[in-house]
């Protein structure tokens, strides 16, 4: 078992250590930079021990980890190349992350006090989210900031984690109104801090979870013309929503004014070609926000067209690898969670890069894994410690059905 | 190193880092196939994985799987479909080392947990334990190798001392009738009728009438035998 682990482990990364050490290795050619070189070694080596480590200690589901662990070394080479000092900022990031993964992997496996426990994450959750209100900063039209202690974090990027949960725990012992009105609360305090992409998001998860948990088609119509009523309400209300979707419709109406940044993204992804200008020989930098919301309009325009499809298709498998280990799942909790989970990181990648390719109205989220941000990759890397914690529930059910067809094979 | 040749460099492993990322991603999916069929191996061989055992309406014989979790009633989303219960009737989680745990949802349909009013926090279905809920019995069946207590029917047995202590008191009883015994204590309405609502189960005057489940498994390999 242990050589087949270690073999998969190698099989599987070998590849992604061999791109991010030529990666690193060029960008230090470029301009002869000795953190670079360091960074050539360090990240292909986090990449294979990472992986290899949590795989033969935690029995972590390897595909999800192998896939995680390449968005986030591609999230560090790209924002190296954009600017050195976000890259190594990205890296502590990516480690205080793996600490949260590994921490919710373990609270999904051995907790089992969940009824004792969710009531307070929920007042914690929703205390958090208040927080904006009473002492946020407003950054991008959102007062979805907050500064405590010296530390910039944004409280709805943590929330996510404790909402998949809340939400799935309610789900599952059928608290459906209870979770409507949890859920409610949480899109209020958003809409409150006009922090209407997050927003999105918690409501497209809670109707997603609200109909399977229920499987009634009356939640989802319901949902969905809320949706419907709420997005034209919003586009009624905010000038801000307004000129998204009018930028939207039309980019090249105001190219050097409000479409600025859909245009640049626009431009520089044409420019790109199959193949990409090369890395270190394109000029991402043009595009506002580049190292948070047009991170994948960067490393489109750098590595190209083909390359962009294969970064789709990583969050494609990670999405089908989630649906595949909720579908596993042994309780209703389980289920959910890792639903939850899948959905959440699908959702929010379709919305950022549908944003960026302009395909949908353009909303400030980030890009799952890959964007600067501290809370953002934390919390995305916890959510992903959810699903593995689910799937690795799901390891353990199967051998403990094998051992009870065993045992019941000698009682019979 | 000079402009030109990074240039070159860098436009030649654009090709290489596409590659990289293909190869890898077609591992990947490798994997994921392998997986799969793996998986799917794995449940054939374990058609019961998922399942602690299955339930029988007492009505008309009839069997169904019994998962780890879920909802007793007659609504389409229930994992146990009843038709003549309540739509949300009753929710149940398997605990190891005590049992299906059930969960009454409709407070005034009364449940009897074998002849037992089922209101209690901890009550857990064993092997062969009765259910009836609104004129329907339904008995679970647990599989074998399940981690679960010795089913205690109805009441606590006594034990080794307590029978001791009985027969002490009986043969004092012979010895000097009326010596020790506490003053008349009017009779209890309440306890005659939990009394009442408890008699002595079919299980204690007659064997069982089956024995644990066999795994579908099990059972197929019987009968091509």
């Amino acid at each position: 078992m242990r050589t087949r682990v270690q073999g998969d482990s190698r099989r599987l990364t070998l590849p992604g250590m061999l791109f991010f050490f030529l990666g690193f290795l060029l960008l230090g050619l470029q301009t002869p930079d000795y953190r670079a070189f360091m960074l050539a070694v360090l990240v292909p080596l986090a990449f294979y021990l990472v992986t290899a480590a949590l795989l033969r200690l935690l029995s972590a589901d390897r595909v999800l980890l192998c896939l995680v662990n390449f968005l986030c070394a591609l999230g560090i080479l790209a924002l190296y190349r954009l600017n050195p000092a976000r890259g190594l900022g990205q890296t502590f990031n990516y480690a205080v992350g793996l600490l949260g993964m590994v921490g919710c992997m373990l609270l999904v496996r051995f907790w089992q006090r969940f009824r004792w426990t969710l009531p307070l994450i929920a007042l914690a959750a929703l205390v958090l989210m208040a927080l904006p209100l009473m002492f946020g900063t407003v950054k991008n039209g959102a007062k979805a900031w907050v500064s405590l202690l010296g530390v910039s974090f944004q409280p709805s990027e943590i929330v996510k984690v404790a909402m998949v949960l809340v939400m799935a725990f309610l789900l599952s012992r059928r608290m459906v109104l209870l979770a409507l009105a949890f859920a409610g609360v949480c899109l209020g305090l958003l809409f409150l801090q006009r922090d209407l992409g997050t927003a999105l998001l918690y409501y497209a998860i809670s109707l997603v979870l609200v109909y399977v948990s229920t499987g009634s088609l009356t939640f989802l119509a319901l949902g969905t013309l809320g949706a419907g009523a709420g997005a034209v309400l919003g586009y009624q209300m905010n000038t801000y929503v307004q000129n998204r979707v009018s930028i939207w419709q039309n980019p090249w109406q105001d190219p050097y004014g409000i479409a600025w940044q859909v245009v640049q993204s626009l431009v520089a992804m044409v420019n790109a070609g199959p193949w990409g200008t090369g890395l270190g020989l394109g000029n991402a930098r043009t595009i506002p926000e580049v190292e948070t919301d047009f991170i994948f309009a960067a490393v489109f325009h750098e590595f190209g067209l083909v390359f962009g499809i294969l970064v789709i298709l990583i969050y494609l498998l990670i999405f089908l690898r989630g649906v595949g280990v909720a579908r596993r799942a042994r309780t209703r909790f389980h289920t959910l969670l890792a639903l939850g989970c899948s959905c959440f990181i699908a959702l929010q990648t379709f919305v950022i890069i549908g944003g960026n390719i302009n395909l949908i109205p353009l909303t400030g989220v980030t890009l799952p894994f890959m964007s600067y941000g501290g809370t953002s990759l934390v919390s995305s890397l916890c959510i992903m410690g959810l699903l593995q914690g689910v799937a690795n529930a799901n390891e353990h059910g199967l051998e403990e059905d094998q051992l009870m067809a065993l045992m019941g094979e000698e009682d019979g | 190193m000079g402009d030109t040749v990074y240039e070159l460099l860098a436009l030649g492993l654009r090709y290489v880092f596409v590659l990289l990322a293909a190869l890898m991603l077609l591992r990947v999916v490798l994997t994921m196939w392998a997986d799969k069929r793996s998986y799917q191996q794995a449940l054939r061989q374990l058609p019961d994985a998922g399942l602690v055992g299955e339930v029988v309406d007492l009505s008309n014989g009839r069997g169904q799987p019994l998962p780890r979790e879920g909802l007793i009633g007659s609504g389409r989303s229930c994992d146990i479909r009843i038709g003549k219960l309540h739509r949300r009737e009753m929710e149940f989680a398997f605990r190891p080392g005590l049992g299906l745990k059930l969960i009454p949802l409709r407070r005034r349909h009364q449940a009897l947990l074998d002849e037992v009013p089922l209101n209690r926090a901890d009550a857990y279905a064993l092997h062969g334990t009765i259910l009836d809920i609104r004129g329907t019995r339904l008995r679970f069946r647990l599989f074998a190798g399940l981690d679960l207590p010795q089913r205690q029917l109805v009441h606590q047995l006594p034990t080794e001392e307590g029978l001791y202590d009985l027969a002490d008191d009986a043969l004092s009883q012979l010895m000097d009738p009326g010596a020790g015994l506490p003053p008349a204590i009017p009779p209890d309405p309440m306890l005659e009728m939990t009394w009442q609502h408890a008699p002595l189960p079919p299980e204690l005057l007659s064997p069982p009438d089956s024995a644990t489940p066999k795994s579908r498994r099990r059972a197929r390999r019987e009968e091509e035998v």
